[in-house]
């Protein structure tokens, strides 16, 4: 098949499916797709956990994950359309795509009071961005291990059982990525991209959706800090964009995770988790005091879940980022409620804490 | 305790390396503290930050922390400070309220700032054109070519190459086939002779006695030499590994599974023999179904 149908495919399983799967969470409210985009990426990330964790215990081949795990993202993507067909359909259905408001509509981003230019440029910044790290290579051997076992998983057709450095057996359990296993979600989605190379899906087409993925996380906080404000909101976004640009001077912060290994799990914490974490947070523990509708709880919690599947430091910095609003929001005079509620959001990282000492 | 707090301040200072965020992020607190510190936002923002930055900085917090995540990458604890975020917020509060053109120049002076005091990530050097989807070094996809066209010409069933730090990075991750002896940084390697001829072959040290030997013991069929040197392959060659190409600065040789002993294996030949049988134990122990066959490599 040709690379470029390959892409598509993989382009399929990397934007509309995790933009509808992100719909099924949102009940009663119109299509919103950057929260939603979001949304379901926790929901692919946490699903792939789930389902990779006790398929690698049991040492099941990597295509039977593949089979399981397209079936739940696309369960999910139908669930997400159902539900947006039932909110459209009880509110207006084509009263609401004349006046604008259709699901797919553009018409609101061109209207006066909706369009900035500073919103204009920072997004073409940002595409610029998405373009370089598409077409342009970096060079990183933490690869030689996250992309590494990818390749070899689908070479091999397993799951964690074979050495990325070497392709031979692992003589013990890799427990530090095992619980992490991101590579394999890679694999999977090259599977399921008619067996796009693993490199060329993480280089290519990883790195433009995650770097886009981590910008729509910062639009969703100048969007909470401006409501009313599309210049300000336009400002916002346009400095962060120039702000990760130009912090080449050093390759350890969020800025250039970002944008030099955008495929890598570390890299998608840092610049894609954890700002919706810290979205989710103030929108969860510290209202903004105006007439907005909540994200759900369990968003949290597949936040968190996530950032555990794409790294060994989301075990400990999701919970930690939840636990610091959390104690924020409280000397905020927030109601103690939050507390159990943000208990019960850590628990995966509480589990995969045990399993590893178990192991 | 001080011990503790100059490590997280030392790795703070290292975080920012030689950039001007940390003072910019100094900057944007203090004037949004001073500005605006009634605004609930700004309360909600700064907030978590401080607490965050507590958490890394007081040396109670800090050793615990250290000891959860490690010394070595304790600077990812930084990744929860919402430095970028607090310092648009505190560029946009500063330009929200001015009028049109006033606000365009603010921004353009924000803009200037920004740009002035960072370094630009595709200057620094971080990106490069590739000829090649899989964006590895263009060396590697004609490596790898060139050892399967050899393997499949001479009726070799498996590539198994042992080669420097960087091939040993690249290599694996551009076609999985090959096998290796160990990976990157010498990491998963198969026993004590793979570190040592990761060793050797990464730091150029021209024992290629050694090097061949140590091919030889692990069993591998090619040697990838990185050198300049214009007698390399004669002397490569010299202990029974005859050159098969050459790529750049890297050189191939093929090690056959029968060449005759080289010298050193003639001086060491008991501890040879018994690290023969030893590497033999050692492969079977690394694959728990047993299937390395004499070759040293996994069955079909």
């Amino acid at each position: 098949m040709g690379m470029m149908i390959r892409m598509a495919l993989a382009c399929f399983w990397l934007v509309p499916v995790p933009l509808l799967c992100g719909q099924m969470f949102f009940r009663n409210r119109p299509f919103a797709w950057p929260e939603s985009i979001l949304a379901g990426i926790l929901f692919m990330f946490s699903a792939a956990e789930v389902l990779i964790l006790p398929m690698t215990f049991l040492r099941l081949p990597l295509h039977v994950l593949t089979v399981c795990c397209a079936a739940v993202f696309l369960a999910g993507t139908a669930a997400g359309l159902i539900r947006l067909c039932r909110f459209y359909g009880k509110n207006g259905g084509r009263d609401s795509v004349s006046a604008g408001k259709h699901p797919f509509s553009m018409k609101h981003l061109f209207n006066r009071k909706e369009f900035s230019w500073y919103l204009l440029a920072a997004v073409l910044v940002i595409l610029l961005q998405m373009a370089v790290v598409s077409y342009f290579g970096h060079f990183d051997q933490d690869d030689a291990f996250y992309v590494g076992a990818a390749t070899t998983a689908v070479q091999t057709d397993t799951i964690f059982e074979i050495s990325a450095y070497t392709g031979f057996p692992y003589r013990t359990l890799p427990k530090r990525y095992v619980l992490s296993p991101f590579p394999i979600l890679l694999a999977v989605i090259s599977r399921l991209s008619a067996g796009l190379h693993p490199a060329v899906l993480a280089h290519v087409v990883y790195a433009p959706v995650f770097v886009g993925a981590g910008y729509l996380a910062l639009w969703l906080l100048a969007r909470r800090f401006y409501p009313e404000e599309p210049d300000s909101r336009g400002i916002f976004l346009l400095l962060s964009a120039l702000l990760y640009w130009f912090c080449g001077y050093a390759s350890r912060n969020q800025g250039s995770f970002l944008l030099l290994r955008p495929w890598q799990g570390k890299a998608v914490l840092a610049g894609v988790l954890l700002p919706f974490l810290f979205y989710l947070c103030l929108q969860l523990f510290l209202p903004s005091g105006q007439k907005e509708e909540n994200e759900p709880w369990f968003l949290l919690f597949l936040g968190i879940l996530a950032s555990c599947h794409v790294s060994t430091m989301g075990v400990l910095l999701a919970p930690l980022t939840a636990g610091i609003f959390m104690v924020s929001a409280l000397l905020q005079k927030a109601r103690p409620n939050i507390i159990w509620r943000t208990i019960l959001c850590c628990l995966p990282p509480l589990a995969l804490g045990i399993v590893y000492l178990i192991l | 305790m001080i011990e503790t707090l100059k490590h997280a301040v030392s790795v703070w200072a290292l975080f920012w390396s030689d950039g001007y965020v940390a003072h910019l992020f100094a900057a944007a607190v203090l004037l949004l503290l001073l500005l605006k510190r009634k605004n609930r936002t700004v309360r909600q923002l700064l907030l978590p930050a401080a607490l965050a930055l507590l958490l890394f900085f007081f040396p109670l917090t800090a050793r615990l922390l250290m000891k959860m995540v490690g010394d070595d990458i304790y600077w990812r604890i930084l990744w929860i400070v919402p430095v970028f975020p607090i310092l648009a917020f505190a560029g946009t509060e500063l330009a929200r309220r001015a009028k049109k053109l006033p606000r365009f120049l603010l921004v353009l002076l924000l803009l200037g700032v920004t740009v002035l005091t960072g370094k630009d990530m595709y200057q620094a050097g971080n990106y490069t054109r590739l000829h090649n989807l899989q964006q590895v070094p263009e060396e590697v996809p004609h490596i790898c070519n060139l050892l399967h066209t050899w393997a499949q010409e001479n009726g070799l069933p498996y590539v198994y190459a042992a080669a420097d730090d960087h091939l040993a990075t690249w290599l694996r991750i551009y076609d999985p086939t090959i096998l290796m002896p160990y990976g990157r940084y010498g990491r998963d390697a198969r026993n004590v002779y793979a570190r040592a001829l990761h060793s050797r072959l990464s730091a150029q040290d021209g024992e290629f006695a050694k090097i061949t030997n140590d091919a030889k013991l692990l069993r591998c069929r090619f040697l990838i030499v990185p050198g300049t040197s214009e007698d390399l392959d004669a002397q490569v060659a010299s202990y029974g590994c005859p050159w098969i190409g050459r790529i750049n600065d890297y050189h191939f040789f093929y090690v056959p599974p029968d060449s005759p002993l080289t010298e050193i294996e003639e001086n060491a030949a008991g501890d040879a023999g018994s690290a023969q049988n030893e590497n033999t134990a050692e492969d079977a122990a690394a694959s728990p179904d047993g299937n390395i066959t004499e070759e040293g490599a996994p069955e079909e």
